[in-house]
C-alpha cells in the first residue's frame, strides 16, 4: 500500500493546500510508503519550482487544457494501482475528484475525511456526519482509496528534500469531455481568504438584517478584524457566499474569534472549532454556542461590539 | 425536455437536543421522533426546476418535471406537495432498509429507475444529504449513465430542448456555460432557495393523485457491496470553558472583556 | 388631537426624560409604528401608519408619570409598550405624532417572596429571564405562553395573556396578585398582594387587559408554583373526527381533571407539527404537579379517552414530549421567516377565539369553510384548540396564503383582514368570543360593539373616565372616531 497525493499547481490557494496535505499526512500516514506527489497544472496556469512543494520524494505533472475534472480523473487513471491510497485537497474540487476517481476504479472514496489509520490489517476513515453533530468510523473496503481531506487543518510548512520527477501525463481535456458548451468565467472578487485570518468577527442570524450584518463588518474592520458569517445570513444573501463560516464554507482556525448573534449550528462550529479562544456573544445564554466558547457575553451583541470599537480606539 | 429532481427528505436535526445525540446504540442514533424537512439542497434544487419551468414558457421550451425519493410513507406528503406545484410524475422508491449511508446503492436505484423511464434529458439534485453526507449520487448517477455530471451549480436558465444555461461555481469563481444535455446537475450553495408553497386549492386538485410507488425489488438491481462501511458512530465533546462576563450593562462587559482577555491577546497578533 | 407639533412634543420629552431616554432614529421610529399584525408590511419595509414623534424609555414610575401628566396635558397619543410581541394591532401608532413609551429598561425583579409564594417585578422584566430565574430555584411563574422568549411582565397582563399550562394555573389573570399601575392624570394606583378579598369589585381587573387604553403597568406581583418537570407525563392519540376531537377534550374536563396541557390540532396544523399524523387530528394532554398527581391524572385521563373513544390511536409519549422540547420560538425564528417570506410570498398567520362546547366545533367547521371559499390563495387553514375549560375552550386558528399581484400596503385588506372578518364574524353568528388571549388590538377594535352587546356601557365608562382626554392607545379596544 502506498499513498499518493493530488495537488491541484494552478489553483490560486494551492500553496495552502499542499500545506494542509503536508500536516495531514505527517499526522495520519506514517508507516505507510509513500507514492508521489502529482501536480495538477493547466497550460495557461504553470507554476514555477513545482518540484520544492512535492510532500513526497517523487512527483509527476498532469498536464491538461485547462480544468476538467473529467479528463483529471481519466489523467489519474493511469497512475493509480489497485491498493494505493490516494489525497485529494480539502476543497469542493478535490472532494469532487476523491469520488470520480474512487466510481472509476470501484475504489472507497471519502470525503472531509478527518483521519485515516490501518487497523488489523484494514484502513478506516474517519468524517463528520448528521450535520456535524457526530463523527462516524469508517471501514474503507476497497483499493485505491480515494480521500478528500477535511478542509482546514492543521498546516505543516515542511518540505520534502531532494525530489525526484516523473515523467508527466498528459491528457487533452476536450478528448475525454462531453461537448463543453460557450463559457464564461468570472473570478470572485479575491477578498483576503478568511480562512486564513487570525482575527476574525463573524455574525449569525441573530444580526436580522442585511443593515446590521454591514454594520457589524463596519466593526470588525475597526477593530482590525476579518468578518465572515454563518450559514443562514449568507444563505439569506445578507452577506456574499465567500464570506461563510462553516462545513460548507470556510474553515477558519484564527487566534481570536468573536461571534455575535450565532446560534452555533454544529455545522457553523466545525468551521470554528480550530479557533484558540472563541468569545461569544449572544443575548440568549441558552444558544448552542454559549457552551463552546471560552468566554461568553450574555447581552446585545451591537452595544457590546460598539464599546468594544471605542475602547481599541482610545487604548491603542 | 424532462427533466427528473431526486430529493431526499430528512430530519431536522437542529431540533435534536444536545443530550440526546449521546444516546448512540447499535451505530443509530433516535431521530424518529424528530419532525421531518426537505433536505436543503434538494430543496433548492427543486425551486430551481420550478423555476426553470416558469422561464421555459418564454423560450418556447416545453418543460416536464419529474420527482423521485427514496424513503418510507413519511416521504408521501413532500411527493404531494410536489404535484401540487406541478410536478408530472411524483414517484417513491420504497428501500427494504434505510439506505442513508450507502451511496451505491441508492445511485443504483436511481440508475435503474431512470433507465426503466428512459425519457429524461437532465437529472437534478442537491449535492449531499445531511444525515450522511457522502456527497457522492450525484456523481455516481452520472457515472453510472455515462451523462456529464456539472456539480456546485447555483442557477439554471432554459435555452433550447437540448440546452440548459448553468451557473456553477469552480474554483473561486463561477462559471456560466451553455450545457448541452443529458446532464446531471449537483445544486450547492444556492442563495434565496426556499421552495415555494403550494396553495390549498391546488392541493386538493392535483395533490391527490397517487403517488407512484415503485418496491426496491421491482428494479431488479443488482446485488452491490457498499466500498465503505460505517464501523463506529461517536459524539464529539467540543465544550469550551464558557467564563461568563458580568457586569451592569453593556458599556462596562465590554470594557471587563477588552481589558481582561482581549487586550493581551490583540498585542499577540 | 395634538396640540403641540412633533419638534415640540420631543422638546417636552427631552426636557422631562433627558435626550438619551428619547429616541427619534427614524428606522426606529418606523419600526414603532406597528406590530406584528402587519406582518407583511414589517417584512417588506413599508410603513403605511403614522410615525410616532418619539420612542421613550422609561426607567422608573416616576417617568412614566410625569410622561402621561405631560402627554395628558398637551392631548398627544401614548402608546403603551414592553417586549413589542404584539400581533394584533396594539402596538400601532394611530394617530400622528404618538409617544411610544417603552417600559422594557424597568426590568429589576423586586422581590422573590418565598414564604408566600409570589414574585414582584417591573414591568420591563422579560417572562423568560424571570421564569429560568425562577426554575433554577424549583419555583415557576406557571405562564408559558408561546411570546415567551420576547415578551415582559407589563405586557403580558395589559393583555391578558395565557400560556401553554393554562388548563392547570390559567391564564394571567389567576395568576395577578396585585400591581401598580399609571393613569393618564398621573395618578399612580397600587393594588396590594392579598391571597382573596371582597371589598366590593376586584378592580385588579380594571387593569388586566386594558391593553394601554386606559393606563401603564409598572409593576406586577404573581404568584409562583412549585417546578417539578421530572413528573411530567405526556399522553398523545391520533383521533380521526374532528368534532370528536372536541368532546374527547369536554369529557376530560368535565370529569375533572385538571391536565396541565390539553390540546386538540386539526388534521392541517397537525401535519405542520407532526410527520406522523397522517390525515387524523390529534390530541395531548400533560399532566404536572407532584408525582402522586400526575400519574393519577394521566391514568384516568388515558382510560376516559381510550374507554370513551375507542377509535383513538395512542401516540408515543416519548414523541410528544420531544416535540414539546423543542417548540421554540423567539427572534431568530423571526428573521429566518422573514426572509422566506420575502422569498416565497407565503405568509402565516394566527386569529385566536373561544366558544362554549355546544359551539365551538361550528365556529371552527364554518370559518374553515367560509375563508376556503371565499379568500384566493389560501395554502393552509386550519388550527388547533389550546386552553380547555370547565365550558368551552378555544380555536387558535392557523392560515397562510400566498400574497399574489399586490402590493405589500395592500396585503392587509385583500387577505388579512378579509379572513380576521370571516372569523370574526362566524364567531360572533354562534356566540363565542372574538378574542381569546391576543387582545383586541385595533385590529379587531372594530367588533367591540358585536363582541361587548350592551355590555359596551361599562367598557365605555371606563374609558371616558380614566381617560377622558383620549391620550392613552387610541384605536386601541374602541376604534377611533372618525
Amino acid at each position: 500500500m502506498r499513498y499518493h497525493i493530488v495537488l491541484n499547481a494552478s489553483e490560486e490557494d494551492f500553496i495552502r493546500h499542499r500545506e494542509e496535505m503536508q500536516g495531514f499526512v505527517e499526522q495520519n500516514l506514517q508507516g505507510i510508503e509513500e507514492g508521489e506527489t502529482v501536480f495538477i497544472q493547466y497550460n495557461d496556469k504553470n507554476q514555477e519550482n513545482l518540484k520544492e512543494q512535492s510532500v513526497t520524494s517523487s512527483a509527476r505533472i498532469l498536464q491538461t487544457d485547462y480544468y476538467e475534472p473529467q479528463a483529471i480523473e481519466r489523467g489519474l487513471n493511469q497512475i493509480l494501482k489497485e491498493d494505493d491510497i490516494c489525497l485529494f485537497s480539502g476543497n469542493c474540487e478535490g472532494a469532487e475528484l476523491a469520488v470520480r476517481c474512487g466510481a472509476r476504479q470501484g475504489g472507497s472514496s471519502m470525503q472531509n475525511v478527518l483521519g485515516v489509520f490501518r487497523e488489523n490489517h484494514q484502513l478506516y476513515g474517519t468524517r463528520m456526519v448528521y450535520s456535524n453533530h457526530l463523527a462516524g468510523k469508517f471501514l474503507l473496503k476497497h483499493g485505491p482509496f480515494c480521500l478528500s481531506i477535511a478542509k482546514g487543518g492543521l498546516q505543516s510548512h515542511k518540505k520534502s528534500g531532494s525530489v525526484k520527477m516523473l515523467p508527466p501525463v498528459n491528457v487533452a481535456s476536450q478528448k475525454f469531455l462531453y461537448p463543453r458548451g460557450e463559457r464564461e468565467f468570472q473570478q470572485r472578487e479575491q477578498k483576503n481568504g478568511i480562512d486564513q485570518s487570525r482575527f476574525l468577527v463573524i455574525g449569525g442570524r441573530g444580526l436580522g438584517n442585511k443593515d446590521a450584518v454591514r454594520n457589524l463588518e463596519d466593526c470588525a474592520w475597526k477593530i482590525g478584524a476579518d468578518f465572515g458569517v454563518s450559514r443562514p445570513v449568507a444563505m439569506n444573501a445578507w452577506a456574499p457566499m465567500e464570506q461563510m463560516v462553516g462545513v460548507s464554507g470556510n474553515m477558519c482556525h484564527p487566534d481570536l474569534c468573536i461571534t455575535a448573534g450565532v446560534s452555533g449550528a454544529a455545522a457553523f462550529y466545525a468551521g470554528i472549532e480550530k479557533s484558540k479562544c472563541i468569545v461569544a456573544v449572544n443575548i440568549d445564554e441558552h444558544a448552542a454556542i454559549m457552551k463552546r466558547a471560552d468566554i461568553i457575553v450574555v447581552d446585545d451583541y451591537k452595544a457590546i461590539m460598539n464599546e468594544l470599537a471605542q475602547l481599541m480606539k482610545t487604548r491603542k | 425536455m424532462r427533466i427528473l429532481g431526486c430529493f431526499k427528505v430528512v430530519p431536522d436535526l437542529e431540533q435534536v437536543m444536545e443530550q440526546d445525540w449521546k444516546k448512540i446504540e447499535n451505530n443509530k442514533i433516535d431521530v424518529s421522533f424528530i419532525k421531518t424537512i426537505w433536505n436543503c439542497f434538494d430543496e433548492s434544487a427543486l425551486e430551481m426546476m420550478l423555476k426553470l419551468s416558469d422561464l421555459s414558457e418564454g423560450f418556447n421550451v416545453l418543460t416536464k418535471l419529474d420527482a423521485l425519493t427514496i424513503g418510507d410513507e413519511v416521504c408521501n406528503q413532500y411527493l404531494k406537495t410536489l404535484y401540487a406545484l406541478k410536478f408530472d410524475e411524483a414517484v417513491r422508491i420504497e428501500p427494504l432498509y434505510d439506505v442513508s449511508f450507502m451511496p451505491l446503492k441508492v445511485a443504483e436505484l436511481i440508475t435503474a429507475y431512470v433507465q426503466k423511464k428512459a425519457s429524461y434529458q437532465a437529472i437534478v439534485m442537491g449535492n449531499q444529504n445531511a444525515v450522511a453526507a457522502n456527497g457522492k449520487t450525484p456523481i455516481l448517477v452520472a457515472h453510472k449513465l455515462g451523462w456529464r455530471c456539472i456539480t456546485q451549480v447555483i442557477d439554471m436558465e432554459p435555452i433550447d430542448e437540448t440546452h440548459i444555461k448553468v451557473r456553477y461555481e469552480q474554483q473561486n469563481g463561477s462559471v456560466t456555460e451553455m450545457v448541452e444535455l443529458p446532464c446531471v446537475f449537483s445544486i450547492g450553495n444556492a442563495p434565496n432557495s426556499y421552495l415555494r408553497v403550494p396553495t390549498l386549492k391546488d392541493r386538493m386538485k392535483l395533490g391527490k393523485r397517487p403517488i407512484i410507488t415503485v418496491k426496491e425489488e421491482e428494479l431488479e438491481i443488482r446485488n452491490i457491496e457498499e466500498t465503505e462501511e460505517l464501523v463506529e458512530l461517536y459524539y464529539v465533546n467540543n465544550q469550551r470553558d464558557a467564563v461568563e462576563i458580568k457586569g451592569n450593562g453593556p458599556e462596562e462587559k465590554a470594557r471587563i472583556l477588552f481589558d481582561d482577555f482581549l487586550k493581551e491577546r490583540l498585542e499577540k497578533l | 388631537m395634538a396640540i403641540l407639533g412633533r419638534k415640540e412634543i420631543v422638546e417636552g420629552l427631552v426636557e422631562i426624560l433627558g435626550a438619551e431616554q428619547v429616541i427619534t432614529d427614524e428606522q426606529v421610529l418606523k419600526e414603532s409604528s406597528l406590530d406584528r399584525y402587519r406582518k407583511f408590511e414589517q417584512v417588506h419595509e413599508v410603513y403605511t401608519q403614522p410615525i410616532p414623534a418619539a420612542v421613550v424609555y422609561v426607567k422608573s414610575t416616576e417617568d412614566v408619570k410625569n410622561v402621561l401628566t405631560y402627554a395628558n396635558e398637551y392631548q398627544i397619543n401614548v402608546v403603551p409598550r414592553t417586549g413589542h410581541s404584539a400581533i394584533e394591532g396594539g402596538l400601532e401608532t394611530a394617530l400622528k405624532d404618538s409617544i411610544v413609551v417603552d417600559g422594557s429598561m424597568m426590568n429589576k425583579v423586586i422581590k422573590v417572596d418565598k414564604e408566600n409564594m409570589q414574585v414582584t417585578c417591573e414591568c420591563g422584566v422579560p417572562l423568560q429571564d424571570l421564569d429560568d430565574m425562577l426554575r433554577a430555584q424549583g419555583l415557576t411563574t406557571g405562564h408559558s405562553p408561546q411570546s415567551k422568549p420576547l415578551a415582559q411582565m407589563g405586557g403580558l397582563v395589559a393583555t391578558r395573556s395565557i400560556g401553554q399550562f393554562s388548563t392547570l394555573y390559567g391564564g394571567i389573570e389567576d395568576m395577578i396578585v396585585g400591581l401598580e399601575a399609571v393613569f393618564p392624570n398621573g395618578k399612580v394606583c397600587r393594588i396590594k398582594n392579598i391571597p382573596r378579598r371582597a371589598a366590593g369589585p376586584d378592580i385588579r381587573h380594571i387593569v388586566v387587559g386594558n391593553e394601554g387604553a386606559l393606563c401603564y403597568i409598572t409593576e406586577v406581583t404573581v404568584k409562583m408554583f412549585k417546578y417539578q418537570p421530572e413528573n411530567n407525563i405526556f399522553l398523545g392519540y391520533k383521533i380521526p373526527d374532528m368534532k370528536r376531537g372536541f368532546e374527547a377534550l369536554r369529557a376530560v374536563m368535565v370529569e375533572g381533571y385538571k391536565p396541565s396541557i390539553a390540546r386538540l390540532y386539526d388534521v392541517q396544523d397537525a401535519g405542520m407539527h407532526f410527520d406522523w399524523s397522517g390525515d387524523n387530528n390529534v390530541l395531548i394532554f400533560m399532566a404536572e404537579g407532584p408525582a402522586s398527581v400526575t400519574k393519577a391524572t394521566a391514568e384516568g385521563i388515558d382510560n376516559l379517552v381510550k374507554t370513551n373513544f375507542p377509535e383513538v390511536e395512542p401516540v408515543d409519549p416519548m414523541i410528544i414530549s420531544k416535540w414539546f422540547d423543542g417548540l421554540n420560538w423567539g427572534a431568530e425564528q423571526i428573521a429566518e421567516e422573514k426572509e422566506e417570506i420575502l422569498a416565497t410570498n407565503n405568509i402565516g398567520i394566527t386569529t385566536e377565539v373561544s366558544g362554549c362546547w355546544d359551539c365551538i366545533y361550528d365556529i371552527y367547521k364554518t370559518a374553515c369553510d367560509r375563508i376556503m371559499e371565499e379568500v384566493p390563495d389560501m395554502t393552509l387553514m386550519g388550527g388547533h384548540s389550546s386552553h380547555s375549560y370547565i365550558n368551552g375552550t378555544n380555536m387558535y386558528f392557523v392560515y397562510y396564503y400566498n400574497v399574489v399581484d399586490c402590493a405589500p400596503e395592500e396585503e392587509i385588506n385583500k387577505y388579512h383582514d378579509r379572513i380576521n372578518q370571516i372569523i370574526c364574524e362566524q364567531v360572533i353568528k354562534f356566540g363565542g368570543s372574538i378574542v381569546h388571549h391576543h387582545g383586541l388590538g385595533k385590529a379587531r377594535a372594530k367588533y367591540v360593539h358585536e363582541e361587548y352587546g350592551t355590555s359596551f356601557f361599562m367598557l365605555d365608562t371606563l374609558k371616558k373616565a380614566f381617560d377622558p382626554n383620549e391620550i392613552m392607545n387610541m384605536g386601541t379596544l374602541i376604534p377611533v372616531r372618525k
